[in-house]
């Protein structure tokens, strides 16, 4: 990996120097799993110990994790479509199957709103002008960017249950959430969860209706940073880690409120 | 790929494709269309790859087993396909770096949107061409798992390679894009200040 010089810069002797190749080199070998979220939580947790001390591989790790997300954000138009006569010809090629009428075509992308587009300008932008020096600030970025994207496509109109949710998601996912339950008083409503795709493809994107407006709490299965608020292209976000999962509450502009609704999500979600 | 012909359950019988299936394998026609033409970088080449493919998959769709990925099932099909043609045209099936690169998805006008074209007169510069300057087998690992969404396993399974080897090819090409583009950023903007 890059320099392989190691957390301490060039190594004095042969054999440490070696041993610091070795070690970074078996990070490289891990990181894609790494950072998928796939890794195994004592690999993990050993990555994360050498990328503290080994900016190199650090380094490496951030750009890596940018050309993926890059990609996501434009994974549906780098697919493009097939040519229409195509369909037919392959379909041809099962003797009595009829392809059925134009009114009940297969899974064809045809329109991508705009506001995704935008968004995937703004992604790009994202991871080379703000650049990822900061990595909670970008991370917050491509959270306010998923926020916009997700409500732009659509969420539903009624209220769903926490504990479902819960059960559902690890049942599919392999890992647990806590999810904060509709409350009345908080005018706060639980509309859905989403896989968010735009900044990690293992984050849980728990979808709510906060007085109407949209509101959104991320999770991501790790620990990455402190307790922070921060303004991201013209979201509040709070971000905080609690018991090895980051969480991550975006809400449109500056509402008035927001501290005292952080605070509901958190004693709800320990 | 190892076909054994056996009867198990949870097979389609031999010789059927039923319409559940072909519905379900030609719902999978874009992505393997955009895949051909990462490969062959020919329109005509990859129509005619995609079509091999769903020939042999409906001939072949007694040996897929049900509850497993037929996508994936597809994209080994038609991997294997592409490096079997290579092979007859005497050509190292990931050796093709040096082609030049067409831009057939161009060629068809009337089938984007104004927001399409938006993104692609912004991507097409430096995405594109930073994708295309990834070295060919680091770009298959890497468009298997980021543009199609497919695990490690199944990547492996369709570029016959060991799993270790996917997730180094994934993360170099990840890293290989990221660089490629800093750099064209870099070089546009030395060309902007020039001016």
């Amino acid at each position: 990996m890059s320099g392989n010089q190691g957390p301490d810069g060039p190594a004095r002797d042969e054999k440490t120097m070696e041993e610091r190749r070795l070690n970074c080199r078996d990070v490289e070998e891990r990181l894609a799993p790494y950072v998928d979220g796939e890794a195994a939580p004592e690999t993990r947790g050993a990555i994360d110990a050498h990328l503290s001390a080994c900016p190199p591989c650090r380094q490496e790790a951030d750009h890596e994790r940018a050309g993926r997300d890059l990609l996501h954000a434009c994974r549906q138009d780098l697919r493009g479509a097939a040519p229409e006569a195509l369909r037919a010809r392959c379909a041809a090629q099962c003797p009595g199957f009829k392809v059925p009428a134009s009114g009940s075509r297969f899974v064809v992308r045809r329109w991508v709103p705009l506001s995704v587009a935008a968004s995937v300008l703004l992604a790009i932008a994202v991871v080379f002008a703000l650049g990822i020096n900061d990595r909670v600030e970008a991370l917050a970025a491509g959270l306010a960017l998923d926020h916009v994207k997700c409500f732009k496509i659509g969420d539903s109109e009624h209220a769903v249950d926490a504990s479902t949710i819960e059960q559902t998601w690890e049942r599919d996912r392999g890992w647990p959430i806590r999810v904060a339950q509709t409350d009345g008083a908080e005018q706060l409503q639980l509309v859905g969860v989403r896989r968010c795709l735009s900044s990690d493809g293992m984050t849980a994107h728990v979808m709510y209706r906060w007085h109407g407006q949209p509101l959104s709490v991320y999770v991501l299965p790790r620990a990455t940073a402190d307790d922070r608020v921060v303004d991201s292209m013209g979201h509040a976000e709070a971000i905080w880690s609690v018991n090895g999962r980051t969480y991550a509450v975006v809400a449109d502009d500056h509402p008035a409120g927001f501290t005292h609704l952080v605070s509901y999500v958190k004693d709800h979600t320990r | 790929m190892v076909f054994r012909r056996r009867s198990v359950p949870g097979r389609v019988s031999e010789g059927e494709a039923d319409a559940p299936f072909v519905q379900e394998a030609l719902s999978h026609l874009d992505s393997l269309y955009g895949t051909a033409l990462r490969l062959t970088r020919r329109p005509q080449d990859a129509e005619d790859l995609v079509q091999d493919t769903y020939l042999k998959a409906f001939r072949a769709a007694h040996q897929f087993e049900r509850g497993t990925n037929l996508k994936a099932w597809l994209f080994t099909i038609l991997h294997n396909t592409f490096r079997n043609m290579r092979r007859q045209d005497g050509r190292n099936p990931v050796d093709v770096d040096s082609e030049a690169v067409e831009r057939a998805a161009d060629d068809r006008p009337g089938e984007h949107t104004p927001e399409q074209l938006l993104i692609r007169a912004t991507l097409e510069p430096e995405l594109q061409a930073a994708l295309e300057a990834v070295p060919d087998a680091f770009r298959q690992a890497l468009w298997l798992r980021d543009v199609e969404e497919l695990s490690y396993a199944e990547i492996a399974q369709a570029l016959d390679i060991p799993i270790g080897t996917v997730m180094s090819r994934i993360s170099r090409g990840r890293r290989a894009l990221y660089d490629g583009l800093q750099a064209r950023r870099a070089a546009s903007a030395r060309r902007t200040m020039a001016r």
